[in-house]
């Protein structure tokens, strides 16, 4: 059975091991040559032969390349408008087409046809631009870049191609972002959120890819947070930043839970349950400082400034309802404690940041805050005790430091109670590490 | 062929119609429109050449105070507004009317343009003008010491879609 082989950096490393290993006595000559069949290292050197030559190959089409896109751009202006269009569209049309067959039709250079579809596409995110000059068409030019996506995506659906699905996140986060630019109430920006689900989601369960998982995240919190600046009244948005936040993390986090139950959706777990637990932790954190508090409470629905826009109060509704079907469903899960706790925690930040503000006071919703930060410290802490993993202790490490720095620089108090603080944090943190690895050291030995 | 040939080819005409419609309205404009001459009006000296392109103003951008008089409904920013234009003696077409619905009919020396009111103006989408950039510094003097009498030759549809097709500057054609 031939497995696919690793690195040719680790092939290189393992030959000149071999040598050594053989030279100690520690490994016979049999079981040299039988590593050495297996990880093919006799092949090494033919290899690095044909990829200096691909190498070689690439840069001289290359410098081609670039040496006719030059020649073309120093005629540009003598060229009829018909014959530049059949320039730019043709070159789009033959990287996407012989890429398509060296890849997909013949096979015998994937690597290098799927390169050429990727090429295609970015060819294709030029020509928008090309053909918008050509015909003196300017628009906002950050729709360029939605066009330049949704092209991008389709590319990615029919050939099942994470580049250029990744293409096709990063023009999207390119233009939701430049959309905040014209957020002035002439443009609609409440169905980005929507529109980036229904591109971006499908995607994800059908490429399976770590990148577009993390990207598709990042692009819908980019597109819900433009859609929070659509109304005039959130451009001071710390109410509606702060619940739209914990509500999307609320969303991420149920639909990270969810994918536990179908073993074929596990791939997207646990990025949608970080990110899902960044938002809410973020918003809680900012609805813990006094002063944000403050001016949250300012649009306190009893003022109906949120009943002015049902269009925001029915997109949060359906991610809320959206947010507790799928908890619903992911119900047996919950059996396990916790990834409970989690979802608890998840809730008390939307809670936290997004309904008490509407009920209660300021101070109310910090100490409501600080509950929720406290127990997300606990929970963080607990499971990185139970799954023993050192990336869910620093996390909570981290974030009870933030929680002491902000309260230390928020609040009004003498130079050396500060000085004290962070000494004692300092101490502690160096403290807890020791400690928590101590731990792992006693748990590892337990279980050999 | 295969059903990923045909998805591949499928996705491949998505991106042509992509590109074929960023500039269908000039396209069909070209194609079928009227040629019209209309005035340019002064801008800004300084913020007129903009990377590539140039920005244009006309005449016709911006109505007076009777034209709007007579618009029937109230201006909003983003609103869609059709000026009526009237061929004058000197075959340069100047601001008749302004009317919130394509009209059905026009006599013969009229023709309808769509516009978007933005502020105080009205953008026709022939407010950019691409220069190559050999071109860029005579073009710019020119327009800087002909400012009053540069004139724009567009095509209109007959559903008020403009296209830019060129500038006539002290006596130069300028087309790209």
């Amino acid at each position: 059975m031939h497995s696919q082989l690793p690195s040719g950096w680790f092939r290189k490393r393992l030959k000149t091991e071999l040598g050594i290993l053989e030279k100690e006595g520690l490994l016979s000559a049999e079981q040299a040559a039988a590593i050495s069949r297996r990880y093919r290292l006799d092949a090494l050197a033919s290899e690095s032969t044909r990829m200096l030559l691909a190498t070689i190959y690439f840069i001289g089409a290359a410098l081609v390349g670039i040496g006719i896109i030059s020649f073309v751009a120093a005629h540009w202006t003598q060229i009829s408008r018909e014959i530049k269009l059949v320039l730019i569209i043709g070159a789009m049309l033959a990287a996407h087409i012989s890429g398509f067959i060296l890849w997909k039709v013949k096979g015998n250079y994937p690597k290098l046809g799927h390169t050429l579809v990727l090429l295609g596409t970015l060819i294709f995110g030029a020509n928008i631009g090309l053909v918008a000059q050509i015909f003196h068409v300017r628009a906002n030019p950050y729709d360029g870049f939605a066009a330049w996506a949704l092209g991008a995506a389709a590319i990615a659906w029919a050939v099942k191609s994470t580049p250029n699905a990744v293409t096709a996140l990063i023009a999207a986060a390119i233009f939701a972002l430049g959309s905040t630019a014209a957020a002035d109430g002439s443009r609609q920006v409440g169905w980005f959120l929507p529109a980036a689900a229904v591109v971006f989601v499908p995607l994800v369960y059908y490429l399976r890819s770590q990148w577009v998982v993390w990207g598709t995240l990042l692009v819908m919190s980019v597109c819900w947070a433009v859609s929070l600046t659509e109304y005039e009244l959130f451009r001071d948005p710390a109410y509606p930043f702060a619940a739209g936040t914990s509500l999307l993390g609320m969303i991420f986090f149920c639909w990270g839970l969810a994918g536990w139950k179908v073993p074929s959706s596990r791939f997207l777990c646990v990025p949608c349950q970080i990110v899902g637990l960044f938002w809410g932790i973020l918003a809680v954190f900012l609805a813990s400082f006094l002063d944000y508090s403050t001016e949250m409470i300012g649009w306190a629905i009893g003022r109906n400034e949120l009943l002015r826009y049902p269009g925001y109060l029915i997109t949060a509704g359906g991610l809320a309802a959206a947010a507790v079907g799928l908890a619903i469903w992911a119900g047996p899960l919950l059996k396990n404690t916790i990834q409970a706790a989690l979802l608890g925690i998840s809730v008390g930040c939307f809670v936290a940041a997004g309904i008490l503000p509407q009920v209660s006071t300021a101070d109310i919703v910090v100490l409501g805050a600080h509950l929720i930060l406290l127990l997300a410290i606990g929970v963080l802490f607990y499971a990185s005790l139970k799954l023993e993993d050192r990336r869910i202790f620093w996390a909570s490490v981290l974030l009870a430091a933030v929680v002491v720095l902000a309260r230390t620089l928020e609040y009004e108090i003498g130079l050396l109670v500060k000085s004290a603080i962070f000494t004692t944090c300092g101490i502690g943190l160096i403290l807890a590490g020791i400690l928590f690895e101590r731990y792992l050291r006693i748990r590892r030995r337990t279980h050999d | 062929m295969t059903k990923q040939s045909w998805l591949f080819a499928l996705a491949v005409a998505f991106q042509l119609v992509i590109l074929a419609a960023i500039p269908a309205k000039q396209i069909q404009a070209r194609w079928t429109g009227t040629l019209i001459t209309i005035k340019t009006a002064p801008v800004d000296p300084y913020d007129f050449l903009s990377g590539y392109h140039v920005i244009l103003r006309y005449e016709i951008s911006r109505p007076s105070d009777e034209h709007w008089s007579s618009f029937p409904s109230e201006r909003k920013d983003g609103m869609t507004v059709y000026a009526i234009l009237q061929k004058g003696a000197d075959d340069i077409w100047t601001l008749r009317t302004l009317t919130d619905k394509r009209p059905k009919e026009l006599p013969e020396d009229q023709i309808a343009l769509k516009g978007r009111i933005s502020r105080n103006t009205i953008e026709y989408g022939i407010e950019h003008f691409f220069i190559p950039e050999e071109g860029r510094d005579t073009f710019e003097a020119a327009l800087r010491r002909n400012q009053q009498t540069a004139l724009a030759q567009i095509r209109v549809d007959r559903f008020g879609h403009a296209a830019l097709i060129r500038l006539i500057v002290d006596g130069k054609t300028y087309e790209y």
